[in-house]
């Protein structure tokens, strides 16, 4: 892919040259000599020269084009293969949402194994997005009502940032995700944690547990990653605590920021779809310590 | 004033054009530089999201339909009678219903700000985004209902050019001797009558899905978002051809002029243009290139998108040659038509990497190609609009533009642009999404956000700069007489301002430069092989 | 009149895009205006009838025939597409009653036109 952008800049900064050249070079040779200098030699035309800067640019863009259709046949994936993905990625209004094929459902961070191409679905819950991982892929949009596929690959481990690229409305700013490369072993650990539940709650948790379900948070909101029902009507919680973002990407997971979300949805993330929760400062705090005990 | 209001003459119906584009300019220009001052660092807070998201989707509208199509109207309606000998355009009472069709299309959508629901989805509003379902406001109506307006207002005011160009043109014009800004409005204007239906079918369903539950574009409900997208691009690939060829014309008098040299290749920039408006109707998908639509599909219109390049190109080349042995004189017309060549050339070049499709899979939906928009639109359209009023306005007021003021505000507002927009490209590059009212922190976003927002402070300097300058001459400025530019095309041959009935006798022409073959009995144009 | 017909052929080609591309959307999803043949029949016999006025250079005739299919086809079930149509043939009643002479031809021509789209949803709704 860098090479087909350096061809087009090379091509594109030579054409520029080239008429930047005849431009300059015109308006210092040509310049008038004053209001009473005479008409110069007045010429209409020159067919060889018009064949000429028909045909050599005809020229390049054909070659231009060659080289396009081999790398699109390179990058692209099929879009009709039998070989199922080895990730679905769904993006809601404001937030994307990944599973894996034995179930386990994540959000905001997705980790991939790295050093391997990985056939990923890319799907819409409400209107048009779009999958851009600038380093591991090329840009996908999500349709509703279609599925599309894309090559996901990272050369080496590491964490990669990507952000929804097709205006989806308020929040489209803050639709960003991270996509965490590891090694196969590191990635296979990690999906294995995902599966399980995170550690009993403990404390005032044990009340914001109760509340989270009593208060409807489990309507919208699931806590466990495997086996949770997707697409969901909200992100999913599950080892929230061990996050870095919230709200994919508009703040850092601090209790401060948690908190916010908590008592002022529209003021953590103006126009996103929570609800105003209602909760008696009592509740908050309890609901708080629940989901800082998910890790 | 009711001489203005109740107007059919094309002169005043052309400046009621101008006057109206200037007004929306202004005001498109208000709404980006609020969207600059929001992005000028990163996580500012001085407008919330949803004022943002109507900023950018009303400074689309606005530039593409109540300023870039009304100027060249303008333009065109102004100057097409007077560059073919004609005294009026054939269908005047049809000009005037289409000039306020288009101004009170663009009232009705501007006052959907005073209902506090302008409209939020960007100025080509994909669908599903636009249902009602996600977008329950009443901005989108009135954004459709202005725009069916709006489309009239163009179809009817095309119609009237090209039936004035097919019936009115003096004797011995045929249509191998017209002036090229006359050739490229009316190719726009047919372009006009095959594309903006398109846009109207859309808006059309669009507003049944809202307001009368049909399904067209809603996938929950068996409809297709991508119907959207295929009929708005069949139109608006061919829109922003119609918002170009017209400015190509002008940069066709203006250099030939200042050159004092006939265009080079005449038959080919006339052929090349022809040529543009066919291939403009195949390359519609290529905004759609990040959609799964087929490979071999997207193969086809990359393969349109690039040879459409060749013969925009070719025009580029045959305007450098124009000036190429010339003798050039650089008035502020002339100025802002060489910096239209190379600002053109960049964007024209950055159109051709999104043709490209895999550079176009990672930059689309990018700074990038706002970059590109705005080097043809602005780079492009803009600059040769102010090329034209810089040559024109003696003959529209009888009274030449202040040489100093305009130097001044070309200066400043070639630093402008290309500061607020060159550094666009590497945004892009650098990952940075379009329409969006904020973003983190990374690595160079702030400083260049920054450095774009302070170019665009000083394009507006410029252009308020212009403004000045054209308020000043209008009242002030020296008396220009009838051709003060020793021009070639009939215009020039009326009075400035021409008398109501321009010409008191229809001239017969020979040949491309009539008053040319006037002033060069010994070597007239027509007697070449 | 020339101008008059070549403006009004022009503006019946951007009617012709327009309607090409709804009725192709109605018919993508199968969703052309529900006509009873009867009746539909009926409203194509008054526009047929209005056309031959026309010809005949009879204005009255081909009013009268119009306004008769407006109020029929107000007794339809509510379509987008005969909507639309209904609201264009209603402007050229009108515009028949106050155009001058000179303008006739090239009103025939929109005339003929809005019939020959009004026979395609008829034609087509009938087959899909």
């Amino acid at each position: 892919m860098a090479g087909v952008f350096s061809l087009v800049l090379v091509i594109a900064a030579t054409v520029f040259l080239v008429v930047a050249a005849g431009v300059v070079y015109s308006s210092i040779r040509y310049r008038s000599r004053g209001l009473g200098a005479p008409e110069p030699k007045q010429i209409f035309g020159s067919r060889k020269l018009e064949v000429v800067w028909t045909v050599v640019p005809l020229l390049i863009v054909t070659g231009l084009f060659i080289v396009t259709v081999r790398a699109m046949v390179l990058i692209d994936a099929p879009q009709n293969s039998t070989h199922p993905p080895e990730l679905v990625i769904i993006g809601h209004q404001w937030w994307w949402e990944a599973r894996y094929p034995d179930g386990v459902v994540a959000t905001g961070d997705i980790h991939i194994p790295a050093s391997r191409r990985l056939l990923a679905r890319i799907e819409s819950a409400d209107v048009i997005h779009d999958f851009w991982a600038p380093d591991l892929a090329r840009k996908m949009d999500a349709v509703p009502g279609r599925w599309s596929y894309i090559w996901l690959e990272a050369d080496t481990p590491g964490t990669y940032a990507g952000t929804c690229s097709e205006f989806c409305g308020a929040q489209h700013a803050w639709m960003r995700f991270r996509v965490v490369a590891e090694t196969e072993p590191s990635f296979e650990a990690w999906l294995q944690r995902q599966a399980q539940p995170s550690l009993a709650p403990r404390g005032i948790a044990v009340e914001g547990a109760r509340l989270f379900q009593t208060r409807k948070c489990g309507d919208c909101h699931a806590v466990t990653a495997a086996g949770a029902v997707s697409p969901a009507k909200g992100p999913n919680l599950a080892h929230l605590a061990s996050r870095e973002f919230l709200g994919s990407g508009i703040s850092r997971n601090t209790p401060e920021s948690l908190m916010l979300w908590l008592t002022n949805p529209q003021a953590a993330k103006p126009g996103n779809r929570m609800p105003d929760t209602k909760l008696s400062a009592n509740e908050a705090r309890a609901l708080l310590a629940y989901l800082e005990s998910l890790q | 004033m009711s001489d203005w209001l109740c107007a059919i003459d094309h002169k005043r119906v052309g400046i009621l054009y101008m006057l109206s584009a200037l007004l929306f300019f202004l005001a498109g220009g208000m709404e980006a530089m609020v969207m600059r001052a929001q992005l000028a660092a990163p996580g500012l807070k001085l407008i919330t999201p949803e004022i943002y998201n109507q900023m950018f989707t009303m400074h689309g509208t606005t530039m593409i339909f109540l300023v870039a199509m009304p100027i060249l109207t303008g333009f065109g309606v102004y100057l097409v009678p007077l560059m073919i000998g004609a005294n009026e355009m054939a269908l005047p009472r049809l000009g005037a219903l289409s000039f306020w069709l288009q101004f009170l299309g663009g009232v009705l959508l501007y006052l959907s700000f005073a209902t506090g629901a302008a409209p939020d989805a960007g100025w080509f509003s994909y669908a599903p985004l636009t249902e009602k379902a996600f977008s329950p406001g009443a901005g989108l109506d009135y954004w459709a209902l202005a725009l069916l307006m709006i489309t009239g207002g163009s179809v009817g005011s095309a119609i009237n050019l090209i039936v004035t160009i097919a019936t009115q043109r003096a004797p011995g014009m045929t249509m191998r001797l017209v002036p090229l800004f006359v050739w490229m409005t009316l190719v726009a204007s047919i372009m006009i009558v095959f594309a903006l239906p398109a846009l109207a079918a859309s808006l059309v369903m669009l507003l049944s899905d809202r307001l009368l539950h049909a399904r067209f574009f809603d996938p929950a409900q068996g409809g297709a978002p991508l119907l959207w997208q295929h009929y708005f691009w069949i139109f608006g690939h061919p829109e922003v051809y119609i918002v170009v060829l017209p400015a190509f014309g002008m940069i066709s008098e203006v250099i030939p002029v200042f050159s004092r040299k006939p265009i080079f290749g005449y038959p080919f920039v006339a052929t090349s243009t022809v040529a543009i408006a066919f291939l403009s109707y195949g390359v519609w998908a290529h905004h759609m290139f990040a959609v799964a639509l087929g490979r071999n599909f997207l193969a086809i219109f990359s393969a349109a998108s690039m040879l459409i390049a060749v013969p925009t190109g070719m025009k580029i080349f045959s305007w450098v040659a124009t000036m190429w042995g010339g003798s050039i004189r650089f008035t502020t017309a002339m100025l802002f038509a060489v910096a239209f060549l190379l600002e053109f050339t960049v964007g024209g070049l950055s159109g051709v990497a999104f043709a490209t499709v895999p550079v176009d899979w990672q930059m689309t939906d990018t700074y990038f190609v706002v970059a590109h928009i705005h080097y043809v639109l602005f780079g492009g359209t803009v600059f040769a609009v102010l090329a034209g009023v810089h040559y024109w306005f003696p003959k529209l007021s009888g009274r030449l533009l202040d040489e100093k003021l305009g130097r001044w505000s070309f200066w400043l507002i070639v630093l402008g642009f290309n500061t607020a927009f060159f550094v666009q490209h590497f945004l892009g590059l650098l990952g940075m999404p379009r329409r969006v009212y904020t973003y983190p922190n990374l690595p160079w976003f702030g400083a260049l956000n920054v450095i774009s927002t302070v170019g665009a402070a000083i394009l507006v300097f410029g252009i308020l700069l212009f403004c000045a300058n054209i308020a000043m001459s209008f009242f002030f400025g020296v008396t220009s007489g009838d051709d003060p530019w020793n021009a070639w095309t009939l215009e020039w041959a009326a009075a400035s301002p021409p008398a109501i009935e321009n010409f008191a006798e229809i001239p017969t022409v020979r040949s491309r430069r009539p008053l040319w073959d006037q002033k060069h009995p010994e070597a007239p144009d027509w007697s070449e092989a | 009149m020339r101008r008059a017909q070549l403006g009004m052929a022009m503006f019946l080609i951007a009617q012709a895009v327009f309607f090409f591309l709804l009725i192709l959307a109605c018919v993508y999803f199968h969703a052309l205006p529900r006509l009873y043949v009867p009746s539909g029949s009926i409203l194509t016999a008054l526009l047929l009838a209005g056309s031959v006025c026309i010809w005949r250079k009879w204005r009255w005739g081909a009013i009268a025939f119009g306004a008769v299919f407006l109020v029929g086809l107000a007794g339809t079930p509510f379509a987008m597409l005969t909507a639309i149509l209904g609201l264009f043939v209603l402007a050229g009643v009108i515009a028949l009653a106050v155009v001058p002479v000179s303008g006739l031809r090239a009103l025939s021509l929109y005339w003929y036109f809005f019939t020959a789209v009004w026979l395609i949803i008829f034609g087509i709704a009938g087959q899909v």
